[in-house]
């Protein structure tokens, strides 16, 4: 082979090879963007229990969405899904990407306010002596000076309070008030509410209304559970960023004689569900619409409206900047 | 014996057949060595279907340096290639991909043989390296949510290299190179699932390879240049699939210390 062959060889071949990531990385056969919408309208409007309290017209959104999946190409389709799921102005409800990642389209304004209203560095000037963490590190404790006791609620997913809130409250049982910390709170599960607010009852409570597809539930009252109950005074904090599962425990403390909620108004999101809320597209992308319609006990839900505190301090990013933390200080004062 | 075990035994063993398969000392002086600096326009293509099953693609431009030392018997080299682009595309939707990885290795020669009437020169050996793969989309959501994913080999492999001089001042190069024996770490939804974020993969799980086939030209006995065409391929399966491909024409410029 001359030099000249060799040469052009070489360019033929660095030609040929030019468009090798073509061949190995191929899209998918055809997009399911259509019928993703379809899987997706059609269950939001078979389980989401609010149109009516939030007034939306879900078959107009139809047509315009409809319109919009059918002209999305490949991706785009998460533009409309997420367009979609925001019509609802609904916190709970996001999208998964087809292994993961959660995307919320809407959270509540009260959240954006609050969002930085609390932070644990803060709180931490109030103590003489370092929190403690549980083992899943889903509640902070510790006994503030004047042996008012703390704890900060951060989670209340899996079985962390289950099985951790009896060892928090036994080590804070000889205190002579608490503080339960529950701002910067999402969701989580019936069952860690229950564990929660259980442990304060002197007497049986009669339960918040729920339904599930207009259905009322029927459940006996919550019974005092625990070795001991705490019925010493109680202050439960609560902000804007407190939400879903946060606000059940805040509504249900809120019946008992000894607990004083204060802090402001949560964020507001009352639809529930757990793990069946999330319902799988054709493409395998995931949606998660909560289908259980869950009420105050003034039979409103607290969808958008938030549970009020019974005493209201706001506080601003500036005052958490400015090292203070008014809510906690007025729970303090509350409890000396 | 379990599977990765079996492979790495497999490698251990081509590793030292490499060792005794050395032609006598100064067959690595044709070796092109010194410094290495390179630029790379990328034509890029994946589908993490973390995220997506949609092929996203675009260019993603890469910068590479390298350093490579003869010795008697063999070259060692280790390099560096980053690359970052947020044009990465579906439809309207892009995404962020930044992609990075380190290579090491050494290449022992085997014996010479004849290609393209010359003479050709091949090097096998062993490498290590890490590559780390991150992809954002770009849809607007709220605070702190995300629609993001994250790989990562850290790998164990084989490197080979095939020079083959068309005159005084030409060469031919390729280059092959691919993870046998990985530890990936890939994003998993903690909250949702119970999968491990960290795995042990094989070369049909995990790989991370490369082909490159360019020409050389040296300026002068220090300093050389070469235009290549690049072949990059990563194929992650354990998880979500990824599966990632680049065409690169890459140039490059060695100067001998």
């Amino acid at each position: 082979m001359n030099y000249k062959m060799k040469k052009w060889s070489f360019v033929f071949i660095i030609l040929l090879m030019s468009a090798c990531k073509d061949v190995l990385v191929t899209p998918p056969d055809s997009d399911l963007n259509v019928e993703d919408f379809e899987a997706a309208w059609n269950r939001i409007n078979s389980v989401y229990p609010y149109f009516e309290f939030k007034r939306i017209d879900w078959d107009s959104i139809y047509a315009v969405y409809r319109l919009r999946a059918e002209s999305a190409r490949g991706d785009d389709f998460f533009l409309v899904l997420r367009d979609l799921l925001a019509e609802l102005k609904d916190g709970h409800v996001y999208y998964r990407t087809k292994g993961g990642g959660e995307v919320y389209p809407y959270y509540p304004q009260r959240h954006w306010k609050d969002r930085h209203g609390y932070n644990p560095f803060v709180v931490r000037q109030y103590f003489d002596r370092e929190l403690r963490l549980t083992e899943s590190n889903a509640v902070e404790f510790g006994i503030l000076p004047g042996n008012i006791g703390y704890a900060f609620l951060s989670d209340f997913h899996k079985n962390y309070l289950m099985n951790e809130f009896p060892g928090v409250l036994e080590y804070l049982k000889d205190t002579k008030g608490l503080i339960l910390d529950i701002r910067q709170k999402r969701g989580g599960l019936y069952q860690n509410v229950e564990a929660v607010v259980t442990r304060f009852l002197s007497e049986p409570l009669v339960r918040n209304d729920a339904y599930t597809y207009g259905e009322k539930w029927v459940l006996p009252p919550f019974q005092p559970q625990g070795s001991f109950q705490y019925i010493k005074p109680v202050v439960v904090l609560i902000n804007g960023s407190t939400f879903s599962a946060g606000e059940f425990t805040t509504e249900i403390l809120k019946q008992l004689p000894q607990v004083t909620a204060v802090g402001d108004t949560t964020g507001g999101g009352s639809v529930g569900g757990g793990d069946e809320s999330l319902y799988f597209l054709p493409s395998g992308k995931s949606i998660n619409i909560g289908f259980i319609d869950i009420r105050r006990y003034d039979g409103l839900p607290w969808e958008w409206l938030g549970i009020a505190p019974d005493v209201r301090i706001e506080q601003t990013e500036a005052d958490i900047a400015a090292g203070r933390d008014k809510q906690l200080e007025y729970a303090i004062g509350l409890l000396e | 014996m379990n599977p990765a075990a079996r492979i790495l035994l497999i490698l251990l063993l081509m590793t030292a057949m490499l060792l005794y398969a050395q032609e006598p000392q100064g067959q690595t002086r044709k070796f092109p060595a010194g410094l290495s600096l390179a630029y790379g326009i990328g034509s890029h293509a994946h589908t993490d279907e973390y995220i997506s099953r949609e092929k996203y693609s675009g260019s993603l431009p890469t910068v590479q340096a390298g350093w490579t030392n003869r010795h008697d018997s063999y070259v060692y080299h280790v390099g560096m290639e980053f690359g970052s682009s947020s044009e990465i595309k579906n439809a309207n939707i892009s995404s962020t991909v930044t992609q990075f990885s380190m290579r090491q290795g050494f290449l022992y020669p085997l014996p010479g043989f004849s290609l393209l009437s010359g003479k050709a020169n091949a090097y096998v050996g062993p490498s290590t390296g890490i590559f780390v793969f991150t992809n954002k989309q770009h849809i607007a959501v709220s605070g702190f949510d995300y629609a993001q994913s994250i790989a990562a080999l850290i790998s164990l492999g084989l490197d080979s290299r095939l020079i083959c001089p068309l005159s005084d001042r030409f060469n031919i190069e390729s280059s092959l190179n691919f993870s046998v024996l990985s530890l990936g770490v890939r994003m998993v939804d903690m909250e949702e699932n119970d999968e491990s974020p960290v795995k042990l993969l094989t070369l049909f799980s995990g790989l991370n390879g490369s082909w490159d086939l360019g020409i050389r030209f040296f300026l002068s006995k220090k300093l050389s240049i070469k235009t290549a065409y690049l072949l990059g391929a990563t194929r992650i399966s354990s998880w979500d699939p990824l599966y990632i491909a680049s065409d690169n024409l890459i140039l490059m410029v060695t100067y001998e210390l």
